[in-house]
């Protein structure tokens, strides 16, 4: 248990008679960037709400650096939390936002609370009041209010939610700043995997409030790189054949289909091969699976799935 | 709590509603000055107790919208969201303490100026009340603005809402439930055949129990009131009862909060 930052424990939470979260088991490691990906409405935020005390779980449990049940409420200052709007004071400063969040902690560090704004880009000198700031200054400065209290842990519920591409592009920099420079751990959520692809180590993928599946970015792209679909009527023989011809990445899709990962550039050679042994080839396509195309072919798959129930 | 009432505090000082409130009642407490000295339009004479009522009616009427944003500071913007752990009821019992600090600091203020106010010689007072008078209604004043400061808060945890909490606030401040108390209870009294009731609930809003206070009725002259008209020491009782129920309910729907 103690291998993990954080670690929760069939976590569950209702509301009424919907289930938001269901037994969800999830394990972070210190300094990797956790891309938590699923629709509106799949218990994103609920579980982000638990997990930075904000809500209490209706079934389960969870462990934060070692510590679990009431005394996580100890940890106030080693969790950074922007749960889908950063609650700013519209009339005040950027600096004034900063030392009520820092006095909210209890704390009283003037040149960190500097240090923090000058490291999201923002001025401590800045005398307009932040309702005059644009959207992504105002996620940069929740970004900020959230490090308040040097946090090991950041929360971070759709920060990109509304932002344009320079928005987008200045908080996926800060993060993979952040977890370089202070080794701090992020949990992100958002519904565009292809985003987060690009700041997250590790990815899970939430649907009806149940973690359907876990991947790490190299599984990812694994997943989403080019292929050659070959089809047969004959699996097992072919199967056979192209392990006798060398090729150790491919994927049996089902009982037609098999995609290969390897050679791609000899394809004429590898169907010739097949066909020569008496295996009867269907057809045979290219092709890239995108991002979003296999995060929406797991979840249908975890719909058909629920569905057949 | 005591980084909560300091972080309250301190976002109270830098909002723009502590400036318009600080703006709005210092423009009340310069005219009524002046009005009292004789240049306003109104010269009716008064006593100081009938003053006093008519100077206070200012703070009892933003008394609402000022608690709704004492309580609700930390709330309204989402900010306690993003506070870890921040949904225990301290952060929710600080905003109560808060508003009750304020209240006691504001209605202080406004009823010591009050005070001062009417013993600076003037065209407007006729008849000074004696000291005890005074301090009784300025006790009685203080009561009440903790009763209408812990029903607005009482109205938010229960509405789950700043606004309506601060418009039925508004409601009660103004006598409006009063009416609307006061006609349910007339159906219910005609629906089960009662002729009169032994305890009619509209006397016992937060309006009505200070409204009763200042008839005004007195003799031919009826701004100048000579004696408080009703027992003050059932006054205050009541008062008391109203603010310990609505604070022990208030808190229960804080700890109800709490356990989602």
């Amino acid at each position: 248990m103690d291998d993990f930052l954080l670690q929760t424990n069939e976590i569950t939470k209702d509301f009424k008679n919907i289930r938001a979260v269901d037994h969800i088991d999830l394990k972070l490691k210190k300094g990797e960037i956790y891309g938590l990906i699923g629709r509106n409405g799949a218990g994103k935020t609920t579980l982000l709400r638990m997990l930075a005390g904000l809500a209490q779980p209706t079934e389960g449990s969870y462990s934060l650096l070692g510590l679990s049940g009431k005394k996580i409420a100890r940890l106030r200052d080693r969790v950074g939390v922007l749960i889908e709007a950063p609650g700013l004071f519209c009339s005040m400063t950027a600096m004034q936002n900063m030392k009520v969040k820092a006095m909210a902690l209890g704390l009283k560090e003037d040149d960190y609370l500097k240090q923090l704004l000058d490291s999201v880009g923002l001025s401590s000198t800045d005398k307009r009041p932040v309702g005059d700031y644009s959207l992504g200054m105002k996620q940069r400065l929740g970004i900020a209010m959230a490090l308040v209290g040097h946090p090991d842990l950041l929360l971070l519920d759709e920060p990109i939610n509304g932002l344009d591409p320079e928005g987008i592009i200045e908080i996926r920099k800060l993060l993979d700043k952040l977890s370089e420079e202070q080794n701090i751990t992020i949990l992100i959520s958002s519904h565009i995997l292809e985003e987060l692809s690009k700041t997250a180590t590790r990815f899970g993928i939430i649907n009806r409030g149940r973690l359907i599946s876990e991947f790490t970015r190299e599984e990812l792209f694994s997943e989403c790189r080019q292929f050659m679909e070959v089809r047969t009527e004959d699996m097992g023989s072919a199967s056979t054949l192209i392990e006798g011809m060398g090729i150790r990445d491919y994927k049996i899709v089902d009982k037609t289909t098999i995609k290969i990962y390897e050679r791609l550039d000899e394809t004429g050679s590898v169907i010739s091969e097949l066909e020569k042994n008496g295996v009867k080839v269907i057809s045979v396509d290219m092709g890239r699976r995108s991002l979003e195309e296999y995060y929406i072919s797991l979840v249908d798959q975890d719909d058909r799935v629920t569905a057949g129930r | 709590m005591t980084d909560f009432l300091k972080t309250r505090l301190y976002i109270h000082i830098h909002s723009r509603y502590a400036k318009v409130f600080l703006a709005f009642s210092a423009v009340w407490c310069i005219g009524f000055l002046l009005t009292m000295l004789g240049v306003g339009p109104d010269k009716r004479p008064i006593s100081s107790a009938y003053g006093l009522w008519r100077f206070m009616d200012f703070y009892f009427s933003v008394l609402p919208v000022a608690v709704a944003y004492w309580y609700s500071d930390l709330i309204s913007n989402r900010f306690a969201d993003n506070i870890p752990f921040g949904s225990d009821h301290k952060l929710s019992i600080s905003g109560l303490l808060f508003a009750l600090l304020m209240n006691l600091v504001s209605a202080g203020g406004f009823l010591l100026y009050g005070n001062i106010m009417f013993l600076i010689p003037n065209k407007a007072v006729v008849y000074h009340n004696d000291l005890f008078t005074m301090f009784t209604l300025s006790m009685v004043y203080l009561a009440a603005s903790f009763v209408r400061c812990i029903l607005v808060v009482f109205l938010i945890e229960l509405i789950k809402s700043r606004l309506w909490g601060a418009i039925f606030g508004i409601m009660c401040s103004s006598g409006l439930s009063y009416e609307l108390i006061l006609s349910l209870e007339t159906m219910f009294l005609i629906a089960t055949g009662a002729g009169s009731s032994s305890f009619p609930l509209a006397h016992s809003t937060a309006y009505m129990m200070v409204v009763t206070l200042m008839p005004g009725r007195d003799a031919s002259d009826q701004w100048v009131v000579r004696e408080l008209q009703v027992d003050i020491p059932v006054l205050l009782l009541r008062m008391f009862l109203y603010f310990t129920v609505a604070t022990m309910l208030t808190l229960i729907l804080i700890r109800r909060r709490d356990r989602k």
